[in-house]
């Protein structure tokens, strides 16, 4: 990374405790800036030598476990991975760092993904074989493992989720993420149920909610295509109709 | 009062693998875990998980017998070898488990699961998932405790750990969101916590490793076992010590100085960049210690001459990370790395069941010792110890409260509980009203560095006595710290700096530990006795807490079949 | 295939899309670029409305537009509630919104074709 030549940075950061906050508030915070620095160590300075009373969500620190995804200028980011210095070559002159919107707010940057959780659960999102296990592995081609590659690869971070406009007003769409991991498995080699998650996905409360706005498209900081996956899944649903499935 | 008939504390690959055993025995099960599961260090893992499947075109004749042996002698013969037995013999069932509940492996041309060599291994045996195999079992393991609706607290931190007269009761948890504490009572509990990397500096690991599990265990008077071996893993981006895979190195990647050279075949000759870790990790060390390292501190892993797609199809993490921490693409250009800090072979004391001295108490996963990796781990035997174990500890958990730990035996549950929740509670508040002059972030920053520099690659008695020193400098500063918030409901500073007691007291038994050893044997390694001594040190370390500190005691290593010999690579 | 609804819904939408893309060009191509006539008059239009073809464009054009537009308001307003009564009031009433309308577009098409 190329080096950048300031001493501080401007942190904006979204403050709300709706246990005793009336409304949100926006602190301002300059943070010391050292090269290499991420957005999530901005916000670490702010917890251990400005404000303790900060909450956010954090663990892996290198963009693999999902804990930390927030709105940070404008953009669905990872808060480890995303380097203070890229948000300055975007063209930005402080950070701004906002919770998932369109989730309830627990404390400052920390959501309530309850929702979230629930519809991934509603999906029945393991294997379903009916057949008895072998005794090594089930055997699966490269070509068929890379069908799932893409959404293997998710972190379950809630991005799509909070980015998606058929979540926001829909309070019974299941959602971009729990819809790409039907997918996920409806193309597994290895999965028997598909008609079953056709029929789970395939309704009003699903695949029918995605107007191919691809913001979660966009959204995600893995790179994964969810809207493509979710119209596979409608194209999937039509062809089991047609074929009469049950 | 809260009650479970096995209670997990960790939601990662050790915790969900037991509570998922110890459900499928017929108990009630439940997890507790300070983050939801997915985001548990396990999902960090790389390179991947070791077992003597035989799929590759190279390992035809590899067996669980030439994978115990490698893991012996990887561990320079500290490991209990039986443990290492039922580690190896049990490698492939549950690695085809995993396969069967939905992992996504990757595969080899003919569709198996496919393997790729990695340090200190005979044969290519390491399973894996491109560069995602933690990631890709923890969330396969996530979707089988769905399936099985097991109940999850999430963001509970554990405080403590409810013990009378050598039993277990349960523990005492603080519910991250509203800021209480609760006390959670159980037939038996099953620790799962992972390491403390976050202990040293230079870590590789989650920000939550802060072996507050094995602080918890040890505070309660259970002992720790081996602490002063501490993996360093060669390989860890300069600069921020995230982890560069092994696996890097497994798929071909050379190590390379700043001339140029792949200096591995002076320390190596044979295994070369494939050597262990402690081997490998001092060997970087050294070339920058002798001048022959970048400014600042680093070497290069050299992948360029692997091409584009080979590391776009197996490393492809490997390169998001580099190029978001440091801009460089391994397609065009070496990685800057150094050794950071990695995993702890030491931890909570267990036999190869999982169970402690405490009746009703277990523990699996890098917070336990059983110990299998003795004085140094080989890349890859991590992710199989916490399933292999984790399957076994939930077993027997579930076996002792159907049996000896059944309803009569919990008579005394409610007063044990209502006593150790009221002990806990005076503490934690303690430490919310702290107001003292000392700054916490500067002691767990002092505590971090010490450690890194003191009981680090490298070790001798002055360093280690002067790092032990600062220790308990730290512990008698610790009561005296000041918090920044006292609000209750999501408070870090108030949850991190709660941690921060049982970072110094684990702290200590590690330097305690590596003092007292004097010898080098794996990771640990004295500039001033470099030599394994197996008549004085064929032995493990057990630190148990007394009210000056760690006092060590030692016990025999089992050795089975293979007598300790010298260990080259 | 246990809980799947609306699949032939959105089929349709799908196959009418197609099928406004094919009359609607017809349709724009006919008004705007195949006349000679400088000025049409209603009789020009009634005798072209008399042929086969453009009695199954235009009706084609008005039962697709319809269909098409009405799923679309279905689909907003569903956005906002899936509960199993309202999606049955709203797919039952934009039904008979549709049909009042196609049946009131029809004799407005007749009464051309008649002259």
């Amino acid at each position: 990374m190329a080096k950048l030549d300031i001493e501080r940075i401007r942190l904006k950061v979204y403050r709300f405790d709706p246990e005793t906050d009336r409304e949100a508030r926006i602190d301002t915070h300059d943070v010391p800036y050292v090269d290499g620095m991420t957005v999530l160590d901005a916000l670490f300075h702010v917890l251990e030598k400005i404000d303790g009373s900060l909450a956010f969500r954090f663990s892996c620190r290198e963009g693999i476990c999902g804990a930390c995804a927030m709105f940070i200028n404008g953009s669905y980011r990872l808060a480890c991975e995303t380097q203070v210095a890229r948000v300055l070559r975007e063209g930005h002159r402080e950070l701004h760092v906002m919770p998932l919107p369109h989730l309830p707010v627990i404390k400052d940057l920390v959501v309530d993904m309850t929702r979230f959780w629930q519809n991934y659960e509603a999906i029945a999102p393991w294997i379903v074989t009916r057949t008895a296990d072998p005794e090594k592995e089930r055997l699966q081609s490269p070509a068929q493992r890379k069908l799932i590659d893409e959404y293997v690869g998710c972190i379950l971070c809630g991005s799509c989720f909070s980015s998606c406009p058929s979540v926001w007003t829909g309070r019974e769409y299941l959602g971009p993420n729990a819809m790409m991991k039907t997918y996920r498995w409806v193309v597994d080699s290895r999965d028997d149920a598909a008609v079953e998650r056709l029929g789970r996905a395939g309704n009003e409360k699903g695949a029918w909610r995605c107007h191919t706005i691809f913001n979660c498209t966009e959204a995600c900081p893995k790179k994964i295509n969810q809207t493509s996956a979710i119209q596979g899944l409608k194209r999937r649903t039509v062809a089991a109709m047609l074929r009469g499935a049950r | 009062m809260i009650y479970h008939e096995v209670l997990v504390v960790g939601g990662g690959l050790a915790g969900l693998r037991a509570a998922i055993e110890a459900h499928d025995a017929g108990c009630e099960v439940a997890v507790l875990s300070r983050v939801h599961p997915v985001r548990s260090h396990s999902v960090a893992a790389q390179g991947g998980i070791n077992a003597a499947l035989g799929n590759h075109e190279k390992a035809q004749d590899d067996s669980p017998e030439r994978h115990a042996f490698d893991t012996i002698k990887g561990s320079d013969y500290l490991a209990d070898q039986d443990a290492v037995e039922i580690l190896t013999s049990e490698a492939p069932v549950c690695i085809y488990e995993m396969e069967h509940w939905g992992c996504p492996f990757s595969r080899t041309a003919d569709g198996r699961i496919a393997q790729r060599p990695f340090g200190g291994a005979g044969y290519p045996r390491t399973c894996y998932a491109a560069d995602k195999t933690g990631h890709a079992l923890l969330h396969t393991m996530y979707e089988q405790t769905l399936k099985r609706r097991i109940r999850v607290y999430e963001e509970w931190q554990v405080v403590s750990l409810a013990v009378e007269d050598g039993r277990c009761y349960g523990v005492v948890a603080l519910d991250l969101r509203t800021g209480a504490l609760e006390a959670v009572g159980a037939g038996a509990v099953i620790f799962a916590t992972g390491g403390g990397g976050r202990i040293y500096g230079n870590s590789t690991n989650n920000i939550i490793n802060t072996g507050s599990g094995m602080a918890v265990a040890y505070m309660a008077g259970v002992p720790l076992k081996d602490m002063e071996f501490i993996q360093f893993h060669p390989t860890s981006l300069f600069g921020n010590n995230v982890l560069m895979t092994e696996g890097a190195r497994g798929e071909g990647g050379y190590l390379r100085n700043a001339l140029g050279e792949r200096f591995m075949e002076k320390y190596a000759p044979q295994a070369m960049e494939l050597a262990p870790r402690d081997i490998t990790a001092r060997a970087i060390q050294t070339e920058i210690n002798e001048g022959r390292g970048f400014p600042g501190g680093y070497v290069h892993l050299d992948l360029t001459h692997l091409g584009a797609e080979r590391i776009m199809e197996r490393l492809p993490a490997i390169r998001d990370i580099a190029i978001n921490f440091t801009g460089v693409d391994p397609i065009y250009e070496p990685i800057p790395i150094q050794p950071g800090q990695h995993y702890f072979m030491g931890g909570i004391d267990t036999d190869s069941t999982g169970a402690t001295e405490v009746a009703g108490f277990y523990a699996a996963g890098e917070c336990a010792c059983v110990s299998v990796h003795g004085a140094n781990r080989l890349g890859g035997n991590s992710l199989l110890e916490t399933i292999v174990f984790g399957r076994i500890a939930g077993r027997h958990a579930a076996g002792y409260v159907k049996g000896e730990g059944g309803e009569a035996a919990r008579s005394g549950l409610a007063k044990v509980m209502a006593r150790v929740l009221g002990e806990t509670e005076k503490k934690v508040l303690r430490v919310l009203e702290a107001d003292g002059p000392e700054d916490p972030a500067d002691l767990r920053d002092e505590l971090r560095e010490t450690m890194f520099r003191t009981v680090g690659l490298f070790r001798d008695e002055k360093t280690m006595t002067a790092g032990l020193e600062k220790v308990h400098e730290l512990r008698e500063r610790y009561p005296r710290m000041g918090l920044r918030h006292r609000g209750r409901r999501y408070n870090l500073d108030w949850a991190r700096n709660l941690e921060l007691e049982g970072m110094i007291l684990v702290a200590e038994a590690i330097a305690a530990g590596a003092l007292a050893r004097r010898e080098s044997r794996g990771s640990h390694f004295r500039t001033d006795a470099r030599e394994r001594d197996d008549e004085s040190f064929l032995k493990h370390t057990i630190a148990r807490l007394t009210g000056d500190g760690p006092r060590l005691e030692y016990r025999p290593v089992t050795i089975t079949r293979w007598e300790p010999k010298a260990r080259t690579y | 295939m246990r809980g799947a609804r609306g699949v032939w819904g959105w089929l349709l939408q799908r196959v009418t899309a197609v099928g406004l893309a094919v009359v609607l060009t017809v349709h724009l191509y006919v008004l705007h670029f195949a006349g000679e006539h400088a000025v049409l008059t209603v009789a020009d239009v009634s005798v072209r409305l008399r042929t086969l073809t453009f009695i199954l464009v235009d009706f084609g054009l008005l039962a697709f537009a319809l269909y098409h537009g009405l799923y679309g308001l279905r689909s907003v307003i569903l956005d906002y509630t899936t509960r199993e009564s309202t999606v049955r009031a709203v797919t039952v009433g934009l039904w008979a919104l549709g049909s009042i309308a196609f049946v009131y577009g029809a004799l407005a098409l007749l009464l051309l074709i008649k002259g």
